[in-house]
């Protein structure tokens, strides 16, 4: 989907056909629920907030200048939705909440399920300990393999600070993770956290 | 060696999966120990990245997706006081007070304002059959959405840009730290 085609289907939402909005949601729904989901680490939360990003996107697109594309807006609503989501959440975690029941993962070639699941629960944590903006920017070079200068406009941070920010965040999982790098090069030497 | 030069190259997700990077950097790092060892780090990180796959919801649900979002926003919009269901959700609603107003007067119970949210939760939590789901944690999560808003509108961004200035999060902060049910 190009940066035009999607300025097409806001020009025809803009005209009245409702249908094109739909087109738009099926279009980012996957990626959004997937930064979403990095995000937040919670399966029925990343839902609630990709369903969230588009009632958003309804609303704004009115207004829609096309100033930014349509894949630069639905980025940056789910990353700073994600944000505001994580700081409520660390802000009210006085009160009691319910763990996140752990989901099961792709077991890894090599892997005991308890490995595996062990690894998974490190990344995740390794994930949770990244500043909220640096884990955005994180997920979006790393796993959405953004370039600085988009992230730059998802995030509202010159590119400098991005790519400083992904490399710190780079150093950090890579220490968080130290004690997993042996799993993956095959030796028996490494321990489970 | 001129390390500095493709450090950024180094650091890029594509160029620890592809060979498909330019000639130089390739040259570059068949030669350089100190590269090759950085990345063969960053190889290692992502392998292990890759185990972390998210849980996808299936193919059914992102059909219905849509259907979900319009739901949604359907919902934001207010309905119209002629609808019947509300006209019966009134009616219920007037029969649910007068029946608390009368079991109220029948056990007086502890003054809910008076608490703070925690104690409140405890009271309640063994009080109310609510199945675990705890009222004042969603009275609470509720507050500091509103709060929030409250908060967000003032500032005059796109529409797009929720964040909070430091100064809001203190005081967002304060808020709920003096919140009471």
């Amino acid at each position: 989907m190009t940066a035009g085609e999607d300025r097409e289907l806001v020009a025809r939402f803009k005209s009245g056909d409702q249908g094109a909005f739909n087109q738009l949601v099926r279009l980012y729904q996957k990626k959004v629920y997937l930064v979403a989901f990095r995000m937040v680490r919670d399966e029925e939360e990343a839902k609630d907030l990709t369903q969230e990003v588009f009632v958003k996107m309804y609303g704004a697109l009115k207004d829609f200048r096309g100033e930014a594309s349509v894949f630069t807006w639905a980025y940056r609503a789910t990353v700073n939705l994600a944000i505001n989501q994580i700081r409520r959440k660390k802000i009210i975690s006085w009160v009691p909440l319910l763990e996140a029941e752990e989901k099961p993962m792709e077991e890894k070639e090599g892997l005991s399920e308890h490995e595996t699941s062990a690894l998974r629960k490190a990344i995740a944590e390794a994930v949770k300990k990244l500043p909220p903006k640096q884990r955005a920017i994180f997920i979006l070079r790393h796993y959405d393999e953004l370039s600085n200068e988009e992230i730059a406009k998802i995030v509202g941070k010159s590119v400098g600070g991005v790519k400083a920010n992904y490399f710190q965040a780079l150093q950090k999982m890579k220490k968080h993770l130290a004690p997993w790098k042996s799993v993956v090069t095959g030796s028996v030497d490494y321990e489970l956290r | 060696m001129n390390c500095d030069r493709f450090e950024e190259e180094l650091e890029k997700p594509g160029s620890w999966q592809t060979t498909q990077t330019d000639d130089d950097f390739t040259r570059h790092r068949s030669e350089c120990p100190i590269c090759q060892k950085k990345f063969a780090e960053y190889a290692r990180l992502s392998e292990l990245l890759k185990s972390d796959a998210p849980p996808m919801p299936d193919d059914s649900y992102w059909a219905v997706f849509p259907a979900l979002v319009r739901e949604r926003i359907e919902s934001r919009k207010g309905r119209p006081i002629w609808k019947p269901a509300l006209v019966w959700g009134s009616g219920l609603a007037a029969l649910l007070l007068v029946a608390g107003i009368f079991l109220f007067q029948r056990s007086p119970k502890p003054d809910l304002q008076k608490m703070t949210a925690v104690e409140a939760f405890d009271y309640l939590s063994a009080s109310n059959g609510t199945g675990g789901i705890s009222l004042p944690e969603m009275t609470l999560t509720s507050y500091a959405v509103q709060a929030e808003d409250e908060l967000i509108s003032k500032n005059e961004v796109d529409e797009l840009v929720y964040n909070l200035t430091e100064e809001q999060l203190k005081e967002l902060e304060e808020r709920l730290k003096s919140f009471k049910l």
